[in-house]
């Protein structure tokens, strides 16, 4: 679809997007937003639209559902909860980004 | 991967979805901006810097919703949808350019389909019957290679002895040729019959309409069951439809057959020839209804097609591995192989309604005409990419603008591929239509020249309606049309330099196709010249074959075909009492004794005399040759030039030749041929005899009508056989027949039904040879002007476009001193460039035509298309070539006179 740079970026978005999900518990859009805002100091979004793509992506691949429900305040808000699949996905997903920076990290060592 | 297999299920499922995905999307939307609101509103910021801020933070509303339709549903689907819709808006803004369009390509693909369900009613469509796939053709391969009907004819032993023998078909039935009997049914003198295996209907699955076919037990014993099942056409038309027919009897060759059923009207026969019969009956029963001519019990009789199913557990290739068998088992009977000709093979075809479509000629006919349709498609294809360049260039602005908007090239060529697949299909489904009207009125001249083959009134039957496979055919060639054609332009149009386009300056891109726009051109004017000197070709010798004179009296002459009995002893004394009584009747002036009647088919053995002067000794070649009866001669009016006729003594005692005149000169060139000796390879496998030169005949044409015999060579019949029989009479054609009837009368009254004369005048094989050029030539003619036609169009519409485009130039040049004339001289000079390279091709391939069609002159028993008309006739190769270019200069003409009355200054500045 896109080029490799950007499936990167998306992939990694993806990921947070899950793991936010997981850690947290059922999610709106606003809030998983705010979420990755807090954790990568606002580097990761360039705005907080750019959640819904990951959002479809994560759809699609059937790794979250998606759900209406009544929010504290009274609100009509769409609420989105990590599937047992998801759940297996960012285990492994952690699991090789655990592996592949180890390597990296021995590799740069090395070179010095 | 199996991710991506889930995601595209997804998208599938969302796709149907969309509007109420969009609403949903909508209110998270909004209900996201509501939050951000909050918050900002919480900090401390008034709520309208609060709402605007918001919408920063969160995006675009717009793009994030179109990249959620993108990334959802099936984004290839939506876009084909927006596209046709664009497609249909330009369309109706430009409707002349649409017009043309879709009349050009609906010609061209209406040519292709109209052949095509043609051929689908030969060759591809199964016979009407159950289970049509399973049904195979019984066909034999001779030593000989002998080729055509031949090949399908069976002896009713060998049927018996095939069905008896056999384990892998699951049945075997027999259909004989139709034969004529005399009936006592108003309006029917004599009617058309086909003896059938007592299985046959129920093997095809045939139920009849009213009453019930045949049941084995009507089929064993011969002459037992005199019943008949009548064929639809014929109830209707001579019984009016009797709704109580059943039980009725009719009588046929004197004996009453009661009519046990009618088939229905879908039921069209098994084909070979593919003609409904008036009616069926029993096998057993061919000894009553043709009692002049037995052939059931005969084992050198061959009158019987042969269908079978094969068991359905048994592959195709066992039961012809069986066949191959089988047929061995029959050579051991010498009765039964075709005067000497050894069967080589058993086949098994899938039976299609015309014998044998496995035939390479067939194959080869169909083929050529497939070739020609396809190139007047072609033609019309280049004029329609042509056009479509033109209109590419004319809307440079806007691709322009869209690309400079962000289109990528790959979304900009998809929307003008839909364009023109869009504008082809429309244009394929119209030439559908057209080829529906088109068909029919085809299949009437398909008709005429067959009813014309087999002298016959009635109607050639086959189911012309279109069915699945012509519509996939139609599609299928509107749609690779469209993309093939339609994908060069799409290409070429979207690449154009931003800032020129949006100038408004195309030149540039026009003079980039011009190469294109030439050969594509060229092309055309190729393909046209070579039709229309086709067309010329065989119109002329239309006019010849009108005038061709066959060089002897072949008014006065008739045919007289008869039976001589069921027994070969006998049939020469029948035939020699017949001559006796005939020869006493008044109306007869001349008789003669014939192998070959006249156009009745060519024997071409080859010959060799001695020629001293040449390198080997010899000259040989093949020649036309026939047996004849001294007194052919006087019957036919040909005169002896030199030496004499046959005498009584002549034939195998005394082996003697006459020899025509064109045989003279070709193989004695400077002697006197009288008293020479010539040999003759009498059966093709290299059997000679000699014969001495008694006498010199004139040149006629009695082979084919269509050129003078170009070597002809008649040897004395031999006696002990009977032939075939002319007659020269001064009376009109009843009187004749009444003399023949009388004859066998006398001799033999069973020979009766089997009777009849016909003029030489009108035999089907003459009538054929007349009629066929009068057929062929205007339909090639027609599709020739009909390239020519579209090749016209094409050149003017180029030549306009181009005018239009060269506006600028024209301005310049005329504020520089040239005139009208002048600048017009140069833009008809640079348009008919093209033209001529393709005069030259097309004469260049129209004299390679030609040349294959003289070599098929060589042959002496070849008919000459072209009556006459020499291949390379300079009148024709000329007058074609000037009308073409004619059409081409007018064409380029036409839109110039408009251009170069423009207003120099005015042009400038539209520059």
């Amino acid at each position: 679809m896109a080029d490799g740079k950007s499936a990167i970026l998306q992939g990694t978005l993806d990921l947070m997007v899950l793991k936010a999900l997981e850690a947290m518990g059922p999610l709106h859009g606003y809030g998983i937003a705010r979420r990755l805002e807090q954790i990568s100091d606002n580097a990761l979004l360039v705005n907080q639209g750019t959640v819904y793509a990951s959002l479809q992506r994560l759809m699609q691949r059937r790794l979250i559902t998606a759900e209406w429900g009544v929010s504290e305040n009274n609100r009509r808000s769409r609420y989105y909860t990590i599937t047992k699949a998801g759940r297996r996905q960012l285990a492994a997903e952690t699991e090789n980004w655990a592996r592949i920076s180890g390597v990296i990290g021995r590799l740069l060592a090395m070179v010095r | 991967m199996r991710a991506r297999v889930v995601t595209i299920v997804s998208r599938l499922v969302d796709w149907f979805r969309s509007s109420s995905l969009d609403q949903e999307f909508d209110t998270e939307i909004q209900d996201h901006l509501a939050r951000l609101t909050d918050e900002y509103i919480e900090r401390g910021l008034t709520p309208a810097d609060a709402t605007r801020l918001a919408r920063v933070r969160l995006g675009g509303v717009t793009q994030l919703k179109e990249e959620q339709r993108e990334q959802r549903g099936v984004p290839v689907l939506d876009h084909l949808w927006q596209d046709a819709r664009y497609a249909v808006r330009v369309f109706r803004r430009n409707p002349g350019f649409t017009l043309v369009g879709i009349l050009t390509i609906a010609l061209g693909v209406g040519v292709n389909t109209i052949v095509f369900t043609l051929l689908n009613a030969v060759a591809f469509k199964q016979l009407p019957v159950a289970n049509a796939d399973t049904l195979v053709r019984v066909e034999r391969w001779f030593q000989s290679g002998a080729r055509g009907d031949v090949q399908y004819a069976f002896s009713f032993e060998e049927y018996s002895h095939i069905r008896k023998n056999s384990q892998r078909l699951a049945s075997l039935i027999a259909v004989s040729w139709p034969e004529s009997v005399p009936s006592s049914v108003d309006g029917a003198q004599t009617v058309q019959g086909q003896l059938v295996s007592g299985d046959y209907f129920a093997v095809l699955g045939v139920t009849a309409a009213l009453g019930r076919t045949f049941v084995p037990e009507e089929d064993q014993v011969p002459g037992r069951n005199p019943v008949a099942v009548l064929a639809d056409g014929f109830w209707r038309h001579h019984l009016q439809s009797d709704p109580h027919a059943i039980g009725r009897s009719i009588v046929l060759s004197g004996t009453a057959f009661t009519i046990i059923g009618v088939a229905p009207a879908t039921f069209i026969g098994t084909g070979n020839p593919p003609r409904v019969p008036d009616f069926w009956a029993p096998l057993m029963m061919q000894g009553v209804l043709t009692p002049g001519a037995a052939w059931l019990e005969r084992a050198d009789r061959h009158r019987l097609q042969l269908l079978a199913r094969v068991k359905p557990e048994c592959p195709l290739e066992e039961a012809r591995a069986e066949m191959q068998v089988l047929t061995l088992q029959l050579v051991e009977h010498p009765e039964t192989n075709f005067a000497g000709d050894r069967t080589m093979a058993l086949k098994l075809q899938p039976a299609v309604f015309f014998g044998g479509t496995d035939d390479v000629r067939f194959a080869a006919i169909a083929a050529l005409a497939m070739t020609i349709a396809s190139m007047i498609l072609l033609v019309a294809c280049a004029n329609l990419a042509n056009m479509l360049l033109a209109r590419g260039v004319a809307r440079q602005r806007e691709i322009g603008m869209r690309l400079a908007l962000g289109a990528s090239r790959s979304r900009v060529v998809r929307q003008l591929l839909t364009e023109n697949v869009l504008l082809a299909t429309i244009g394929g489904m119209s030439g559908l239509l057209l080829s529906y009207w088109g068909g029919a009125l085809a299949w009437n001249v398909v008709d005429r020249v067959v009813q014309l083959i087999f002298l016959s009134d009635r109607p050639f039957v086959a189911s012309v309606s279109p069915d699945a496979r012509v519509l996939a055919f139609a599609i299928g060639v509107s749609l690779t049309t469209g993309l093939l054609f339609g994908l060069s332009p799409a290409l070429k149009s979207s690449r154009p330099d931003l800032v020129t386009s949006l100038k408004g300056e195309a030149s540039a891109m026009s003079d980039r196709l011009r190469p294109t726009r030439s050969w594509l051109i060229a092309g055309q004017m190729a393909v046209s010249i070579a039709f229309l000197i086709c067309g010329g070709l065989l119109l002329k010798g239309l006019t010849y074959a009108q005038r061709a004179d066959p060089g002897f009296e072949s008014a006065r002459v008739f045919m007289a075909f008869m039976s001589l009995g069921s027994n070969p002893e006998t049939a020469p004394g029948l035939q020699q009492r017949i001559l006796d009584r005939l020869r006493q009747s008044a109306a007869i002036q001349q008789m003669a004794l014939v192998d070959r009647y006249p156009f009745g088919g060519t024997w071409t053995p080859p010959m060799m005399v001695n020629d001293p002067g040449s390198p080997s000794g010899h000259r040989s070649a093949r020649t036309l040759a026939n047996y004849v009866s001294p007194s052919y001669f006087a019957t036919m009016g040909i005169p002896i030039e030199r030496g004499r006729t046959f005498s009584n003594q002549d034939g195998v005692g005394n082996p003697v030749a006459i020899v025509s005149e064109s045989a003279a000169r070709f193989f004695w060139p400077q002697d006197d041929p009288i008293g020479r000796r010539l040999t003759l390879d009498i059966n093709f496998k290299g059997q000679l005899a000699d014969f001495e030169v008694i006498g010199i005949a004139k040149d006629v044409r009695s082979a084919n009508l269509s050129r003078i015999d170009p070597a002809y060579v008649y040897l004395p019949i031999r006696s002990g056989q009977p032939y075939n029989l002319l007659l020269r009479s001064n009376a009109d054609i009843r009187d004749v027949s009444a003399a023949v009837t009388d004859a066998i009368e006398a001799t033999d009254r069973r020979l009766l039904p089997s009777a009849h004369v016909a003029k030489l005048d009108d035999a089907p094989f003459v009538r054929l040879q007349l009629a066929l050029p009068g057929i062929i030539a205007p339909c090639v003619a027609a599709l020739a002007l009909v390239a020519l036609l579209l090749a016209g169009i094409g050149l003017y519409g180029v030549t306009s476009y181009t005018a239009a485009q060269r506006r600028g130039e024209v301005g310049i040049r005329m504020a520089l001193g040239a005139t009208p004339a002048t600048v017009r001289w140069l833009m008809i000079r640079q348009a008919l460039r093209p033209v001529m390279i393709g005069a030259a091709i097309g004469l260049a391939a129209a004299g390679g035509l030609s040349h294959l069609l003289q070599s098929t002159l060589t042959m002496p028993g070849a008919p000459d298309f072209l009556f006459g008309v020499g291949a390379f006739d300079p009148m024709t190769f000329a007058g074609v070539t000037v009308f073409a270019f004619f059409v081409a200069i007018t064409a380029s003409y036409l839109p110039l006179r408009h251009a170069t009355q423009v207003d120099p200054i005015a042009a400038l500045r539209c520059k």
